[in-house]
């Protein structure tokens, strides 16, 4: 018998290929079986049966039972690795597609990922709407309630791979050529992201490139970051995480003797604050902007200057008292940088070799933050601060907002951290500061 | 002992040692074989065991003969040339299905960019379209569901799939049973087989295996369809079971060979020799022994007064295997069974039983 299948599912093994969505594998089960959104869905609630009893008709009957290896498969796909460790609903979103891929009937997992713009077997973008006709793309995960998954546009019927008809054409259906580009990649992906774990995930949640007011933008600075040092193959980022910045890494030893970070560390971490005459000289030049953070309105003022300020913002509510272990919880930047992960975060906040490259790291942050800023002045000339054009200007550009505000009330903190190695276990840990 | 004794004794265990490490692949697959040898043959527990589960103690008993090997040439012949159908008809007990089931294995080897499925049919009281395309679907292994359009989607996805799997754009249905059907159940047969010509650019060829009724069925659609004459049922060709001593001397032959009847698997051990080893030893062959069985199931055919022609392969099957293990106990170096050993073990097959 060569009619392929697996349970009472017509199924080839060509049709379920390693690192392929769970977006491809439902339409190729539905449309080769003939299974309707509905009957889908309910195949896919029911657990898996593992025995059933031969004296229940209504059981063997039941299309989970006679279904259930492919729905296994189906339900066994994930999207990949989540950098930002707060984006896990990735797979309710929009289907993210490589045309190259769809007209063999494939949709890559990791595609759904939008630390990529580009796929990585084909190197073509990845597209959330139709080429045809520019409707969006069906949701990925969703079937009752939804255009059902295939590979063509609901709006227009035009295949998303553009050419021949996919859907119903079993034929069409089979790997793609170059899948170990696929498989490199996400291997390579992995083990990058199980060797560097970022450390907070809503310390990264705040941690944005400039004009992404997302956590994609966390995600894309990850994976950035993560090529610099692991040197991924074959991938395409998206390309607002080109700026990305890796610093470090500075060891910090699990085995050595605490380095209280207290007030007077505090103090030198503060000391290259701006002198007062330096501040009374260029204060005129500065007006509050609406989101209540100071700001220079023309270029006169230096870089240096500005940066200081903005370096200066990111520390100043510190409340050393808080600093320290066994304390109630409180209200400080630091610790609510470093204060909602895992222990290893109280155990950073007591090291002072850490302390000491975080200040410059996050010098070097706002340091590009006031050069930007700088450029931006000189772009538009002098800003006038009875006038409406800076407000309107800054709020075309919603990365302004986070990047110059105080990260308290705009989430945004300009930089994260990567750390490499586990205090679980005893070993050193090898940080990496993140400038986006 | 000088030195040079000395040296010579080290390179002798040197070479020992060396050759005692590195086994070969063959070696290996001999000592395997010669374990399986000593378990079927010579381990009175293991042989039991063996002797239990023997292929000639189960059923079907799958060995060829002239009629499936010409069978199966002439349907080779007909999916080669790309022909709708082919049609063979048997009498009952001849072995139909299990020839089927036969030829449906073999075939892939021969013809690797086809897909092939094998299904019964099978007839309903009451013949509708949703119950016809349930049984393809069944019989596909495939979950049967939906109104009559979805299973007769369902059942052209499968041919796809199938065809796909084995990079090709033909399919062949073998058909058991093919009596049971009627025109009704050609009529959708061949509609689908338009379908997947005309829409997806697939062949389909129907092999059919029926009883003596095929020709009835046959007749009724040259007048009647000839569509579906032409396409499925033009000329049954009979398909039989031991027709005389040629037929039987090849079908003995099989069994004494232990490349196509070995048992167990990787023994070396053929169908026959597992049952009389030291006889096989020696040269006896079940082969030899054609004559005296033709004879024995003609004697017993004239008792009835009929003739032996057509032998089902139920009773040449029984026979053989009742023989060789009657003479288990008395196997050795000059085997000689008594005269009448094989009108015993036909009559215990209950051969005569399917003349009257």
């Amino acid at each position: 018998m060569s009619i392929p299948t697996l349970g009472k599912a017509i199924w080839r093994s060509e049709w379920e290929v390693p690192g392929e969505s769970a977006y491809s594998l439902k339409a190729k089960f539905m449309q080769a079986n003939g299974v309707t959104p509905s009957q889908l869905s309910r195949i896919l609630r029911t657990s898996a049966v593992n025995s059933v009893d031969i004296a229940n008709r209504r059981a063997i009957n039941n299309l989970a039972v006679q279904f259930g290896p492919v729905a296994t498969r189906i339900k066994g796909r994930d999207c990949g690795p989540d950098l930002s460790m707060g984006h896990a609903y990735v797979c309710q979103e929009q289907l993210r597609y490589c045309g190259a891929c769809m007209a063999t009937g494939f949709h890559a997992a990791i595609a759904q990922r939008r630390y990529l713009s580009h796929c990585p077997i084909h190197d073509e973008p990845l597209h959330t709407t139709c080429l045809n006709c520019g409707a969006g793309t069906p949701f990925y995960s969703r079937v009752v309630r939804s255009a059902p998954p295939s590979f063509h546009c609901a709006s227009c019927n035009a295949p998303f791979g553009g050419k021949g008809p996919v859907d119903g054409n079993l034929a069409a259906w089979r790997r793609p050529t170059s899948l170990s580009k696929l498989t490199e990649f996400v291997g390579a992906l992995e083990k990058a992201w199980k060797k560097y774990h970022s450390f907070n995930s809503q310390w990264w949640g705040r941690t944005l490139p400039p004009a992404m007011d997302t956590d994609d933008g966390c995600e894309d600075a990850v994976f950035k970051a993560l090529q610099i040092l692991e040197s991924i193959p074959g991938a395409v980022p998206a390309s607002a995480a080109n700026d990305v910045t890796v610093l470090g890494p500075v060891t910090v030893a699990f085995n050595r003797s605490r380095d209280w970070f207290g007030p007077d560390e505090y103090q030198e971490l503060l000391g290259s604050l701006p002198a007062t005459e330096e501040e009374s000289r260029y204060w005129d030049s500065f007006c509050c902007a609406s989101f209540g953070t100071y700001v220079p309105i023309d270029a006169s003022v230096p870089i240096d200057f500005h940066a200081k300020l903005l370096w200066r913002w990111q520390f100043e509510k510190l409340d050393l008292r808080y600093l320290f272990p066994g304390r109630p919880q409180p209200d400080s930047p630091l610790l609510e940088l470093v204060g909602h992960g895992p222990w290893t975060h109280y155990y950073l906040a007591d090291c002072q070799p850490f302390w000491e490259a975080f200040g410059a790291a996050v010098w070097v942050a706002a340091r590009r933050i006031a050069e930007h800023w700088h450029e931006f002045l000189l772009s538009v000339g002098r800003i006038a601060p009875s006038s409406h054009v800076m407000p309107r200007q800054l709020f075309e550009n919603p990365g302004w907002l986070s990047r110059l505000g105080n990260w308290r009330k705009r989430g945004f903190f300009p930089v994260g951290i990567l750390c490499s190695g586990s205090a679980d276990d005893e070993e050193d840990l090898d940080v990496y500061f993140l400038i986006a | 002992m000088n030195f040079t004794d000395i040296d010579s004794i080290a390179d002798t265990d040197t070479i020992t040692q060396s050759e005692s490490h590195q086994i070969s692949p063959e070696s290996c697959a001999q000592r395997a074989r010669s374990d399986l040898r000593n378990a079927a043959l010579v381990d009175a527990e293991q042989r039991n065991l063996h002797l239990t589960l023997h292929p000639l103690n189960q059923r079907p008993i799958t060995v060829l003969t002239r009629s499936i090997r010409e069978a199966f040439v002439d349907i080779c012949e007909s999916i080669k040339f790309k022909r709708p159908g082919y049609c063979l008809m048997a009498d009952f007990r001849v072995g139909k299905s299990t020839s089927l089931s036969m030829i449906l294995q073999k075939l892939p080897e021969v013809l690797p960019n086809t897909a092939f499925c094998l299904i019964s049919a099978q007839s309903h009281t009451q013949v509708t379209e949703r119950n016809f395309w349930g049984d393809v679907v069944m019989a596909m292994g495939l979950a049967v569901r939906g109104t009559a359009q979805e299973r007769k989607n369902l059942v052209r996805s499968a041919v796809i799939a199938a065809c796909t799997e084995v990079s090709g754009r033909h399919f062949v249905l073998l058909i058991d049973e093919g009596q049971s059907w009627t025109q009704r159940e050609f009529t959708w047969l061949r509609d689908l087989a338009n379908q997947l010509r005309e829409q997806d650019g697939y062949l389909m060829t129907t092999v059919i295996m029926g009883d003596l009724r095929l020709p009835e069925l046959s007749v009724e659609f040259q007048s009647n369809r000839k569509d579906l004459w032409a396409r499925f049922l033009t000329k049954p060709k009979p398909f039989f079971g031991i027709r005389n001593l040629e037929d039987l001397k090849f079908f003995l032959n099989e069994l004494d060979s232990s490349q196509r009847c070995e048992y167990p698997a990787g023994s070396g051990i053929s169908y026959t020799e597992f049952f009389l080893p030291k006889a096989f030893d020696q040269g006896w062959r079940l082969r030899n022994e054609a004559a005296a069985l033709w004879d024995a199931f003609e004697r017993a055919a004239k008792n009835v007064n009929r003739e032996a022609e057509n032998i089902g392969m139920q009773w040449v099957g029984e026979a053989v295997t009742r023989y060789l293990t009657s003479h288990m106990h008395v196997d050795c170096a000059h085997f000689s069974p008594e005269a009448n050993a094989w009108d015993l073990a036909v009559e215990q097959a209950c051969f005569v039983d399917s003349l009257i």
